[in-house]
């Protein structure tokens, strides 16, 4: 198992490697002028050609790219060309919020669409048609609609939740589940049905299996066959959609912080790439691609705990 | 007492505009204000309220320097003073600089300062500080440098007597000195290089570190020792960062923030949700015709062509319908509180397809051409198959070219566009217009093209005053209007919503009013 993981990790690092240094040089192809965005249009070319200099942009692309990445390594992500904060403050500021939207999402996703999805499987008929209709709803949502929506009714008019805004769980627990209850909502909603959907499915076919119908005649429980073997067997594909609706959730996470006025990671990155700062976007974008590959490690892992078949691969 | 008089005078003014215009308040009221004014300028205490500013936008730096204009003024007046203010129709009065006085060519200005007031830092606020300060904001990059630029020296003369030397006259530079170039920050910081991060000025608050999270919300603690403290009646203020007029709106209607500014389509809903609603005139939206050479589209080479783009445009409909009626049609390009503007330009271009087929025909063509128009994906969007239906009726063929945004390096791309659509502000003084978009070197002429009459404009403004200067910006704005150098739609009006349990007195001419403006309702 620690083969396993350590395998999985090293290829992770390599993902995130891979995908960095790619944005990096996109970033660079794509012309924009870190030091233009940050004189603003009133800068002269002479200011303009000195703060070129002074961020280190008039050296060849590969010394820029080999620069940042040293640094980065040793946890330096340089300072923001627009605003000089350190790129690790506003990283450490936003992600708890789109962290914890991401991971409220996903576990109300999982919860819900568990109990959905088998709800629905195990109920031929009638409650499974109006479940599956209700679920292909929810997935066609788009959750900035859901989100307007949400804070609207909830928000403005019976005002049971913070319309905007957001109170860090240190500072109070309650004042954090109030503020992130909306925004959580708005994204599990599409998570919720594409969990059901999928754990529904294989629920359905993993109970038309042959061994299932061996077990019922040796007379086990129909609770027993469903929670100890079907769902055991079933879950594997909802559990990588579940990875799946993480990452979703993620970048859905940056429209729906718009809605709420939430300063976190999506926001971050929209501001950054207005003001051309490409530190930053480097910074949001390496720990975004961490949090992904964490993730999936993590789901890899579980993955393995549920199938010892996978850790041979 | 003059102080106070003045402070009355402001009340009662935005008594009566809030009366006028929201109409929310009855005549009663509008009387009793100068009462519940002088009551307020009365007391010195600090007041207990909070005023919280909705603001779309972040303060990446507290330099005043580094700058650019809009609404983060609220920012910096809260901890800067200016060396003059602006009264709410954009007359120019003193602050820290009491008097201020021009030469007889208006190329030096004598400024007396205000005694015995200091920085928060300690330092003393004196001439050496002037000069520190506006050396600092010429070296900037803001949009304070613009009008520092004509700046060519600062005199200490003693203590409270600075003298500026001007490279040539320069009609903007009071209102300047009224804002960020006026802003004055500790020499210490300055020396320091600490302006930009850490605000130390002799404002009206401080900013509250501790109850700032930055990006989100800044916190400012009025120092109780201010010298102007009863123009500033809140104990705190709060300025929240919310990008999304939605967002801002939700927050506005309940109550977290009170203060906003808004798009035309939040108007009804904020009337019913019983928010006060009050308006300027503001920006005005409409076309930049630049190739005026037909370097890149020969057509607009043609004056003919320009001018038959302005008759086909029907403006009153565009009004009517695509700004819900919120603001005037409008052929120029100027402020319409400002000395520039003329009335009558405004009948120039009646809506007329005929007259502009007929004006296309004699510029050469007669059945046509294509206009590449650039726009701002967004907002500007809906308009654009407006303007091509009313073009087309014409012959012209618009081949609309999107720019996913404006800002900053996106200004680029309009570089080489032989035309586009712009949201443009309009000032007082109207010196600033002519320099955003009306000189050979504007920032949104770039092809640099000029003719020897704008020339002559250009050189004779500064060096007039009075009658005489105003009757020479109304010639330029009228010679610019014949010329067809813009093909405008409309001067609209700038939106506010409020929480009615604060006031605020609209400002002419400034993309928000100045702090100064706020307060609590009676």
């Amino acid at each position: 198992m620690i083969r396993f993981i350590v395998k999985r990790l090293l290829g992770g690092i390599l993902l995130a490697y891979v995908v960095v240094t790619g944005m990096f040089f996109f970033l660079k192809l794509t012309g924009t002028d870190p030091a233009r965005g940050a004189l603003g249009l009133y800068a002269t070319a002479e200011q303009v050609a000195t703060k070129r200099i002074q961020l280190g942009l008039d050296r060849p692309i590969l010394v820029q790219y080999l620069d940042w990445l040293g640094h980065a390594v040793t946890g330096d992500f340089g300072v923001s060309s627009a605003t000089n904060a350190p790129v690790i403050d506003l990283v450490v500021q936003s992600l708890p919020v789109t962290v914890s939207l991401a991971i409220g999402a996903v576990v109300v996703a999982g919860v819900l669409g568990t109990l959905l999805g088998v709800l629905a499987a195990v109920n031929p008929g009638p409650l499974d048609k109006v479940l599956q209709i209700v679920m292909v709803l929810g997935f066609a949502l788009p959750n900035f609609w859901v989100a307007i929506i949400l804070a609207l009714k909830f928000g403005v008019e019976l005002r049971w939740f913070p319309a905007t805004g957001y109170t860090s769980f240190l500072s109070s627990p309650g004042g954090w589940l109030q503020t992130i209850t909306l925004p959580v909502t708005a994204l599990a909603i599409g998570s919720i049905a594409a969990i059901a959907q999928q754990l529904r499915n294989s629920v359905v076919t993993v109970s038309g299996q042959d061994f299932v119908r061996t077990l019922r005649s040796r007379g086990l429980s129909r609770t027993d066959i469903l929670l100890t073997h079907v769902l055991r067997n079933a879950a594997p594909p909802a559990l990588t959609m579940l990875s799946l609706q993480f990452i979703a959730a993620l970048s859905g996470a940056a429209i729906v912080e718009r809605v709420f006025a939430l300063k976190g990671i999506g926001s971050v990155a929209i501001a950054a790439s207005g003001a051309s700062d490409i530190q930053v976007i480097m910074g949001v974008l390496l720990f975004t691609v961490l949090i992904v590959v964490g993730v999936n490690l993590v789901v890899d892992i579980l993955y393995g705990a549920l199938n010892p078949k996978v850790r041979v691969r | 007492m003059r102080q106070r008089l003045r402070l009355a005078a402001v009340v009662v003014a935005g008594a009566l505009a809030l009366s006028s215009c929201a109409g929310s308040q009855g005549g009663t009221a509008a009387s009793s204000a100068p009462a519940a004014g002088s009551d307020a300028a009365s007391g010195s205490a600090v007041g207990s309220q909070t005023l919280v500013l909705g603001n779309a936008g972040d303060i990446p730096t507290w330099d005043p320097g580094e700058m650019k204009e809009g609404m983060v003024i609220h920012y910096a007046e809260a901890v800067y003073d200016p060396l003059l203010r602006k009264t709410a129709d954009s007359e120019i009065e003193g602050n820290l600089a009491t008097e201020f006085t021009y030469n007889d060519d208006l190329t030096e200005l004598d400024l007396t300062l205000q005694e015995g007031i200091t920085f928060t830092d300690g330092q003393p606020f004196d001439a050496d500080a002037v000069k520190a300060n506006l050396e600092a904001r010429k070296a900037g990059a803001g949009s304070a440098s613009e009008t520092a630029k004509s700046i060519s020296s600062v005199e200490a003369v003693d203590a409270t007597h600075v003298k500026i030397t001007l490279s040539e006259p320069n009609p903007g530079l009071l209102a300047g000195l009224a804002t960020y170039t006026g802003f004055m920050v500790s020499p210490a910081s300055i020396t320091a290089g600490t302006a930009g991060t850490a605000p130390v000025g002799t404002g009206p608050y401080t900013l509250d570190a501790a109850a700032t999270q930055q990006g989100t919300s800044y916190q400012f603690a009025a120092r109780a020792d201010y010298w102007n403290r009863d123009a500033f009646p809140f104990g705190t203020i709060v300025i929240k960062v919310i990008e999304d007029f939605t967002a801002m709106f939700n927050a506005l209607s309940t109550g977290q923030v009170q203060f906003m500014y808004a798009t035309a389509d939040l108007v009804d809903q904020a009337k019913s949700a019983g928010l006060t609603v009050d308006t300027v005139p503001g920006e005005w939206q409409g076309i930049i015709l630049q190739d005026r050479a037909g370097t890149v589209a020969p057509a607009l080479g043609e004056v003919k062509v320009r001018q038959a783009i302005n008759y086909a445009l029907d403006r009153e409909a565009i009004l009517k319908t695509f700004y819900a009626g919120l603001g005037q049609v409008s052929t120029q390009t100027f402020n319409p509180s400002s000395d520039a503007w003329v009335d009558s330009l405004n009948q120039e271009y009646p809506y007329d397809p005929a007259k502009a087929k007929a004006l296309l025909a004699e510029a050469g063509y007669p059945d046509g051409f294509t206009l590449p128009l650039s726009y701002s994906e967004g907002f500007q969007t809906p308009l654009i198959p407006i303007l091509a239906q009313y073009l087309s009726e014409v012959g012209i063929t618009l081949e609309p070219i999107s720019v996913a945004s404006f800002s900053n390096g996106g200004l680029d791309t309009l570089v080489g566009a032989p035309s586009f659509v712009l949201s443009f502000s309009t000032n007082i003084p109207p010196w600033t217009d002519v320099l955003n978009k009306l000189t050979p070197t504007s920032l949104w002429n770039h092809f640099g093209y000029t003719d020897d009459t704008v020339a002559k404009f250009i050189a004779d403004i500064p060096k007039a005053s009075g009658d005489e200067q105003k009757k020479l910006y109304q010639d330029f704005n009228t010679y610019i209007v014949e010329q067809a150098w813009f093909a405008p739609i409309a001067t609209l009006e700038n939106i506010y919503l409020s929480d009615p349990a604060i006031k605020v007195t609209m400002q002419q001419a400034q993309l928000v009013p100045s702090l100064r403006f706020f307060a609590p309702a009676a």
